[in-house]
């Protein structure tokens, strides 16, 4: 399959299983929504899956080709992006050299800069002295100046007004129209639902529901019973489609 | 009086190309590298005992650079392989414990017998201003200049350098953006382990050339970096080249002499009172 593939993904973290048997596919082209409250474990399986931390079981593939055992800089070489929790620019490289140490050369880090029009007058600003929304779009730039096929998206929104969430969102309908696998995870889901076109909702480390995205958008107090028990009402009409 | 001071250059020279090498391993690599004159002696010694079997000064500081250089990654893989992602305090414990395995190895191998070192240009020394410097002293300080520069345009001015620079503040991020990491982190080791011995093999005809004696250099070149608090490479520079003029000035005067080894030492101890003072100030702001 073009995009990611995961079967029977397990994580653990200092011994603890955190993510167990996780079934997910992100194809090409589409905006795959990972929902799921604080704690269930999606950083961690965004960790397992770009190789920050070891897999404890089951299988990943990028395009087709297992990557369980590839190192960091393999998987990105294989076309995988990770845009990490929590805006991890390089605080002591300006804005552009931030961007510059993911491009390939120079073309392709003036074209990914190029996204993000607020960037370019802190094209000379130290990383760390940026807003967080510039800080967000920085890491979002750097991580298309890569040119990958398939992005993974850690909770882009937190901490950000929503002027800026609601400028950033589009940007991932647009990559995944134009062909890119794009997994993004959220906390808060109304935005990201609006965009996206297949949903997952992750609870204490299992995927507690898969739903079309704009099914589970008419239906978020479903899915605030899946954050609060872990399971959908009795009632909810996504059942059948549940995983 | 001048003449000493100016004997003294050769030293600061050394201890300034040295201190360079520890700001780039802490500021790149993220480890106060203790160890750094343990492989550098390494590598100076093997050049040592290449010249007394014959070999001319340039070939024998080439392999002797190379064996630094060997060393060094050998001691950089190790590190990248088991404390990749440890912080500074750990990996620099770990240097710790290098430093004592190489010396402690080095002085078997090698015993205490000093060797006799080549001098580079043969020792030979021009007259300026009606003082004597050696060719050696002037190289070696003019190399510990270049080497600051050199690192700065690298650092800022090529795409390696910047990457460099990126993988020393998040290494893990940098590896997700493709930057190899470990790999740059372990050339790191190896160029500034070859640096090292080559300023090494330069001091030693005038330090004495027995392995501890090389090995442990590694005090002047630490007070040294200290003073850009292993961040400037342009203050080790000017670290070390103070140490090594006020150590040519001791030679001056018998019953001070002595003490000279203190003076690395009292380096460190006024530039941790003085870089406190300020921070004191700041906190009280
Ligand atoms: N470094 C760590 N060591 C041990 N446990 C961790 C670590 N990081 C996270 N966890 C635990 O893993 C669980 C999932 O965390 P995380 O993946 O960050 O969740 P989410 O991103 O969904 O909020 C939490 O219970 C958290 O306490
Ligand atoms: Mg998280």
């Amino acid at each position: 399959m073009e995009g990611l593939e995961l079967s029977g993904f397990s994580v653990d973290r200092a011994g603890f299983p955190i993510v167990r048997k996780v079934d997910l596919v992100v194809p090409r082209g589409q905006v795959t929504v990972m929902l799921g409250p604080n704690g269930a474990g999606k950083t961690t399986l965004l960790e397992a899956i770009s190789g920050l931390i070891p897999a404890s079981g089951g299988t990943a593939e990028l395009d087709g080709a297992k990557i369980n055992r590839a190192s960091r800089v393999k998987r990105s070489r294989l076309g995988l992006a990770h845009v990490e929790q929590g805006r991890a620019v390089f605080g002591e490289l300006t804005t552009f050299e931030n961007v510059l140490v993911a491009a390939k050369d120079r073309d392709a880090a003036e074209e990914a800069f190029s996204t993000f029009p607020e960037l370019v007058q802190r094209r000379d600003t130290l990383a760390r002295s940026l807003s967080g929304g510039e800080q967000q779009m920085l890491v979002i730039a750097r991580a298309l100046a890569m040119k990958p096929s398939t992005i993974l998206v850690d909770e882009m929104s937190l901490g950000l007004a929503p002027v800026i969430v609601r400028r950033l969102m589009p940007i991932w309908r647009r990559l995944a129209d134009e062909g890119m696998a794009v997994l993004l995870v959220e906390q808060f889901a109304a935005l990201a639902l609006a965009i996206g076109d297949e949903a997952y909702v992750l609870s204490r480390g299992e995927v507690a529901l898969r739903a079309p995205a704009k099914d589970l958008a008419a239906r978020t107090e479903d899915l605030r019973s899946v954050y609060l028990h872990g399971h959908l009402p009795a009632d909810s009409p996504l059942r059948g489609a549940s995983a | 009086m001048f003449n000493y001071a100016v004997s003294g250059l050769i030293y600061g020279g050394a201890y300034a190309l040295v201190a360079v090498c520890l700001v780039v391993m802490f500021r790149m690599v993220r480890v106060l590298n203790f160890a750094q004159t343990a492989i550098g002696a390494i590598g100076a010694y093997v050049a040592i005992i290449l010249s007394e079997h014959g070999w001319a000064y340039l070939p024998a500081a080439l392999v002797g650079a190379a064996a630094g250089a060997g060393v060094a990654v050998i001691c950089g893989s190790l590190m990248s392989a088991w404390f990749a992602d440890a912080p500074t305090e750990r990996r620099s414990t770990v240097a710790i414990a290098i430093f004592i395995t190489l010396l402690t190895l080095g002085f078997r191998i090698a015993g205490s017998t000093p060797r006799v070192a080549p001098e580079l240009f043969g020792g030979s020394t021009f007259r300026i201003f009606g003082v004597n410097v050696t060719w050696a002293g002037l190289a070696v300080v003019l190399a510990a200049i270049v080497l600051a520069f050199l690192v700065d345009v690298f650092l800022r001015g090529t795409r390696l350098g910047i990457r460099l620079r990126a993988q020393s503040e998040r290494p893990q991020t940098a590896e997700l953006l493709g930057v190899p990491s470990r790999w740059l982190a372990v050339g790191v080791w190896g160029v500034t382990g070859a640096i090292t011995a080559v300023g090494l093999l330069v001091v030693t005809p005038s330090r004495g050339a027995d392995f501890l004696s090389i090995g442990l250099l590694i005090l002047p070149a630490l007070a040294a970096a200290s003073l850009g608090l292993f961040r400037s490479t342009w203050l080790a520079v000017v670290g070390g080249v103070g140490i090594g003029i006020i150590t040519g000035m001791t030679e001056y005067w018998p019953e001070v002499k002595q003490y000279q080894d203190i003076i690395p030492l009292a380096v460190i101890v006024i530039v941790l009172m003085w870089t406190q003072r300020k921070e004191v100030w700041d906190a009280a702001r």
